[in-house]
């Protein structure tokens, strides 16, 4: 498997690997910008350097510096804005290639796929590793186990990295995150993008999961269908959510908080799940909890709960007072006048053109003078 | 020498796009990033480039200058789906606030995606003209702010 090291300032670049390209059998890692990737040059070789820096003159300093280590590690070049000449001065001093930023993402898988795997060299996994799209832990338990052997499968998924370890065909112990053995096997057993590698050795792992084989499958397979039915009983991922303005924040917890706090912007359940990626069956209860209480509201019941929050600040004092006042004799008046009734739409949709803010441009004479200045300018 | 400048907010969803249609020699400001394209001597655009529609009150200035304004822009991704997307997202939230037109600028040559976003109910909804920008334009801001001030001045007069 390859190894890339990505040096950027900005982790949103990494991400923008990480998301695309996890089907490659390359190993992506964001090692910041050129002061911590000089440490890591002196003990790692990666196999390609993408350097990914908006400014030119930023990049031109941290190839200087990455030349004055003599690494001959090929590399390329993301840079925004780069015109023909100076482009042709990169390819000069020796970048692999010159990408200018932002890509669209076909054409940034398209680039950085033609340089990370060479035309007429097709990636063909061989017996030993695969795409866990295709095989999933719970077949290559089963494989392992027919073939009675010790071993240890590496696994790759987006940004997350874990492993299995056998014993005789049998799974004794898995490392993801800093999770328990079994819990780490259960999180890993929904990856279902990314890829595997399977190294057979001859060491004696040790036990550190008690359960068989089987037992461990049937786990991971309540495990997925109790995820589904809870995943299958959520609103559609693609809705807009966002936390309950009305909601008094200080009385939750600090981790509910600041998983309601992702959706103050409005999110969408997808955002989250993709987040929290190996979201626990407790975590999607309680996401699904906070919708049926109304912690989390689509946007509709959103607009409607800071419409009300804006009414009543707007309600001064004085105004409690006089609508005190009238419905005092509103109900004097009641048994002999008829109440007029308004919809509470159009009660919403009179507060709603209400708050928008007018336009008030009109200088459209002075705009004419930037349109003929604009049109004399080089 | 105090210059005629006229101000014009601009969203967009995704920095990187942003920075392909007005570079990135901007300031960078708790809010938003501030760039002055010199129009000549005595000419500038100031751009408020913002990620978010002004909520909170700290943003209230923004609000002033989005009502000013002749127009904003927002930048979009010329494949993306908006009704789903961000973008969609800033959008709604835009015209639920203000009614200062609203241009998106696409970078592509396509006509075609240009229809698409045409047929959008949210950009016919709300009037919003599409602008495509040439992405290997020379000056892709000239030719957007062009196309900008002749369907804004045409309307009015």
């Amino acid at each position: 498997m390859k190894e890339v090291f990505i040096v950027s300032e900005n982790e949103e670049i990494f991400s923008m690997f990480t998301a695309h390209l996890s089907y490659l059998p390359v190993h992506f890692s964001w090692v910041g910008n050129m002061d911590s990737a000089e440490k890591l040059f002196r003990s790692e070789k990666p196999d390609f350097v993408f350097f990914a820096v908006k400014k030119l003159t930023l990049l031109n300093n941290w190839l200087a510096r990455y030349k004055s280590y003599k690494l001959k590690i090929p590399y390329l070049c993301f840079v925004s804005n780069v015109g023909w000449e100076k482009r042709e001065l990169l390819w000069m001093a020796g970048a692999a290639e010159v990408i200018e930023l932002p890509k669209l993402k076909k054409e940034f898988v398209q680039i950085v796929e033609s340089v990370l795997v060479p035309k007429n060299s097709e990636v063909e996994p061989d017996f030993l590793s695969g795409n866990l799209n295709i095989f999933n832990i719970i077949d290559l338990i089963k494989t392992f186990e027919e073939s009675d052997r010790n071993g240890v499968v590496e696994l790759k998924s987006r940004n997350r990295v874990g492993q299995l370890q056998f014993n005789k065909g049998k799974l004794v112990h898995a490392i993801y995150d800093s999770r328990d053995p079994l819990e780490a096997v259960l999180s890993m057993s929904i990856w279902n993008e990314g890829i595997f590698s399977v190294k057979p050795d001859s060491v004696r792992h040790s036990q550190l999961i008690k359960l068989d084989n089987q037992q461990i499958i049937k786990e991971c397979q309540d495990f997925i269908v109790e995820r589904e039915k809870i995943l299958s009983s959520l609103p559609d991922n693609d809705v807009v959510y966002y936390s309950a303005p009305m909601l008094n924040y200080e009385e939750l917890g600090a981790q509910i908080r600041q998983n309601l706090l992702f959706f103050k912007n409005g999110r969408t359940l997808k955002d989250f799940l993709e987040q929290d990626e190996d979201g626990s069956v407790r975590m999607l209860r309680e996401l699904k909890s906070w919708i049926d209480k109304n912690w989390l509201l689509n946007r509709p019941a959103f607009k409607e709960q800071q419409l009300l929050m804006k009414e009543k600040e707007n309600s001064s004092a004085v105004k409690k007072m006089l609508s005190k006042v009238f419905s005092r004799k509103e109900n004097e008046n009641k048994n002999t006048v008829e109440p007029v009734a308004e919809t509470p739409s159009l009660e919403t949709e009179l507060a709603k053109d209400s708050l928008k803010k007018k336009y008030l441009f009109s200088d459209y004479d002075y705009l004419m003078q930037f349109a003929d200045a604009l049109e004399a300018k080089n | 020498m105090i210059k005629n400048v006229i101000e014009v907010p601009v969203f967009s969803a995704n920095t990187a796009l942003a920075d392909a249609v007005f570079g990135d020699k901007y300031s960078e400001y708790p809010q938003f990033r501030f760039l002055e394209y010199h129009i000549d001597d005595e000419r500038s655009i100031f751009f408020y480039l913002l990620n978010n529609v002004p909520q909170v009150a700290d943003e209230l200035f923004l609000d002033q200058i989005i009502q000013m304004a002749p127009f904003s822009f927002l930048v979009v991704d010329p494949l993306e789906e908006i009704r789903q997307s961000a973008t969609g997202e800033i959008c709604r939230m835009y015209f639920e606030q203000f009614e200062t037109p609203m241009f998106f600028i696409v970078l592509t040559n396509d006509e075609e995606l240009k229809n698409n976003f045409e047929n959008e109910p949210l950009v016919a909804e709300n009037n919003i003209k599409i602008i495509l920008a040439d992405p290997e334009g020379k000056d892709i801001l000239k030719s957007v702010l062009k196309e900008a001030f002749n369907q804004i001045i045409p309307q009015a007069q």
